[in-house]
């Protein structure tokens, strides 16, 4: 059985907002200086969700770590492939800058056509950066697969995964035949503390790197070519608080002071 | 070439040990008294079996040893992460990454080894060292009044120690003593010592500014047999090997995490305050504080850094790691002291781990070889002056 985990390498979500700055005229993330990206935690997850299928035993399974993204994205590979995954993918190209969800699910798609074999693929739910949890979806309609999005417990037997969903109002659990792709949600559990051995061992293991021509894309379908999202304008939000105290002797002048307070703005 | 980029290996290790201390660590922090200095058992427990499955147990052992065969630059830089808690300075992690037996024990006799080494790395027995006295501790070669007179296969030890922390539960202890009064240096040997010995006595417990307490020892005609005879006679100072002087510097990087963190710390707050109409990060005269806490942080780190390089090529590494000690040191403690001023009245209070660092940082400017001692091995070294005095 071969599994496949899309990891993402993101800019540090604790990266302190001071240090955090956006290119406006080309609406763009400026990359914090001294500040290392760091692996979208919901893919280290989803990396755990892949790992402990593998290690349910039954079939020899194979893990492949696949990230799109600059020659720094090997960081977020060998992380997966320190925490077990066996071998890794990277996806380099200029022409892949500046995409959105659907040239990304694009590039992804045909890199896990290229392996050939593969039978399940893992993402996060979303990634921690831009967090629009599309890739996954996207991903599974390229490829025609089945597919079930922020899972919360996957089972394999036989050739069938059944994945329970999270949904806003509880669990509703999914069988789907392989091939097939999921996304993992927090709520599925902790990835696991890398070992040392596998630590040492991840630099040895294979990091096999495409370009669009070598997965046969063409630039003009890919990267901001092929793009479909156009960023009209990206800002920081400026957040402006106040505090306003209600007078009132009783708590319920107190809550009617309240309301009328909201009623006023809008509120309710 | 100078380069202190981290490898993508460092980094994963580092991350496994940040990532315990901020999930595990922290938030069983919250619920202990401030001055705590050990976890509850069970939790413990727990931790311990979590650091030996990621394979980083007893870090600093060498691999001979069955230690996880982690190069001191890596060291140096976990033991910054290592004390990023309140408990961080005198525990860091609170032990659960295992306690590295005294490298003194490295050169005892195989015998030895089997009865203190071993357990020790196991988990099972601890030590204490025992080398200051009421008379001294710079100059222990001067200072030692404890005396062993030898006494057909034995040696009768009379004296007492000071200052010797964790003496009190301890299972054994290394304790200098001279043999030879007609001798300087080479009137000096090191014991093995069991705690349970006839004749040992913990006088009293001396509390000192930091919670976890030092012992006063008394020995009163306590036999000791030639096996416990630890290096050679005469052999005490020379006990010397690269684990024991390469473990100064995480020693000295460990104050190079509370610093980092009270600057953390500090920065946030400058950001949130407003006194006067404005953010107190707006101020010049809190900009300049937060600007030096970088400089003593950035110039600390270099300085371990660059020792724990020398000591990882193989390279002499003394006048750099007692620079080193010296200037982590004192710089960790005017971090937390400009970090507590940002803070006014909340710096003082112990809702934040700032005045335990405070306190404790105070006490590693004495420990371990006290500045001005780093300053004479340092002075030794530059001027070509014979040492041993
Ligand atoms: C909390 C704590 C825990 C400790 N734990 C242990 C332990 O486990 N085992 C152990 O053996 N010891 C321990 N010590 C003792 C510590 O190592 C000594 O306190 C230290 O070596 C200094 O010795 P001293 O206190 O006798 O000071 P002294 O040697 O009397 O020196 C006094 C001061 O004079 C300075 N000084 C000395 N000589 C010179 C000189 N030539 N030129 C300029 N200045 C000089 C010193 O730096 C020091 O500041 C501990 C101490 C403390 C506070
Ligand atoms: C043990 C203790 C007992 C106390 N007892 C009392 C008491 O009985 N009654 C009482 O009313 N209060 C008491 N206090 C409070 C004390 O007076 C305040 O802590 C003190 O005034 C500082 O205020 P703050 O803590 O809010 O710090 P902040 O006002 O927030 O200041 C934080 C830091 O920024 C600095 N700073 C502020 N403004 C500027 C500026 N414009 N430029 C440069 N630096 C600036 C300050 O000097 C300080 O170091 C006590 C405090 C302590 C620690």
């Amino acid at each position: 059985m071969h599994l496949v985990v899309c990891a993402k390498q993101i800019p540090d979500p604790d990266t302190p907002p001071s240090a955090f700055k956006i290119d406006e005229a080309t609406n763009s993330v400026v990359p914090a200086p001294g500040i290392s990206p760091i692996l979208s935690q919901f893919d280290g997850i989803a990396a755990e969700a892949a790992l402990r299928i593998k290690e349910s035993g039954g079939e020899d399974a194979k893990v492949t770590v696949i990230s799109m993204g600059a020659e720094s994205a090997r960081a977020a590979i060998k992380q997966v492939l320190a925490m077990g995954a066996d071998e890794g993918v990277l996806l380099n190209d200029d022409a892949f800058e500046g995409g959105d969800s659907y040239t990304t699910a694009k590039v992804l798609a045909s890199a896990i056509r290229e392996l050939g074999d593969v039978d399940a693929v893992f993402c996060g739910r979303q990634a921690a950066d831009w967090d629009m949890g599309q890739v996954g979806l996207l991903l599974a309609e390229e490829l025609g697969w089945a597919s079930a999005i922020i899972a919360k417990d996957i089972n394999y037997a036989d050739g069938n995964v059944s994945v329970q969903r999270v949904l806003t109002d509880g669990y509703e659990t999914v069988q789907m035949a392989l091939p097939a792709v999921m996304t993992v949600s927090n709520e599925f559990g902790e990835p696991r503390y890398p070992k040392l051995p596998q630590i040492m061992a991840a630099a040895k293991k294979t990091v096999t790197q495409y370009s669009a021509s070598e997965l046969g894309l063409d630039a003009a379908e890919v990267g901001s070519a092929g793009s479909r999202l156009k960023i009209e304008k990206l800002f920081i939000p400026e957040t402006d608080s106040n505090v306003e105290f209600m007078t009132g002797d009783t708590p319920q002048e107190l809550a009617a002071a309240l309301v009328q307070r909201l009623q006023a703005d809008k509120l309710i | 070439m100078v380069d202190f980029r981290i490898s993508d290996e460092q980094k994963l290790i580092i991350d496994n040990v940040r990532r315990l201390i901020r999930e595990e660590i922290r938030p069983l922090e919250e619920d202990l008294d401030p001055d705590a200095f050990s976890l509850p058992p069970s939790e413990k427990d727990r931790l311990v079996s979590m650091v030996k499955e990621m394979g980083l147990y007893q870090m600093d052992v060498p691999t001979e040893y069955g230690g996880p065969g982690i190069d001191i630059v890596t060291r140096t830089l976990v033991a910054e992460e290592l004390s990023q808690h309140r408990a961080g300075l005198y525990a860091p992690a609170y032990g659960v990454f295992g306690h590295g037996p005294p490298g003194q024990l490295y050169n005892a006799t195989d015998e030895q080894k089997e009865k203190y080494l071993w357990p020790v790395i196991r988990g099972e027995k601890s030590a204490f060292f025992g080398l200051s006295e009421p008379s001294g501790g710079s100059d222990p070669a001067r200072a030692i009044k404890t005396r062993g007179i030898k006494d057909g296969d034995d040696w009768v030890i009379n004296g007492g120690k000071l200052w010797n922390s964790g003496a009190d539960t301890a299972d054994f202890g290394i304790v200098y003593v001279r043999t030879d009064p007609s001798k300087g240096r080479e009137g000096i040997s090191a014991f093995l010592i069991d705690t349970e010995t006839p004749g040992f006595r913990v006088e009293r417990l001396v509390q000192v500014l930091r919670a976890h307490y030092t012992t006063e020892l008394s020995f009163t005609d306590m036999r000791i047999p030639s096996q416990n005879l630890l290096g050679k006679e005469g052999g005490g100072f020379a006990l010397a090997n690269e684990y024991l002087s390469m473990q100064r510097i995480p020693y000295s990087a460990t104050g190079l995490g509370v610093a980092i963190l009270a600057h953390e710390m500090a920065m946030d707050w400058a950001k949130q305050r407003e006194t006067f109409g404005q953010p107190l990060a707006n101020r010049q005269a809190i900009q300049w504080m937060l600007v030096d806490n970088e400089i003593d942080i950035r110039t600390g780190r270099w300085a371990c850094l660059q020792a724990a390089d020398l000591a990882h090529r193989g390279e002499p590494f003394r006048f750099e790691s007692s620079m080193a000690k010296l200037v982590a040191t004192e710089g960790a403690g005017r971090v937390v002291d400009r970090s507590m001023q940002i803070f006014g009245g909340l710096g003082m209070s112990k809702d934040l781990p700032l005045e335990r660092w405070y306190r404790e940082l105070r006490i590693r400017r004495i420990g371990e070889g006290p500045s001005e001692v780093q300053r004479i091995v340092m002075a030794r070294d530059l001027l070509n002056i014979r040492s041993g005095s």
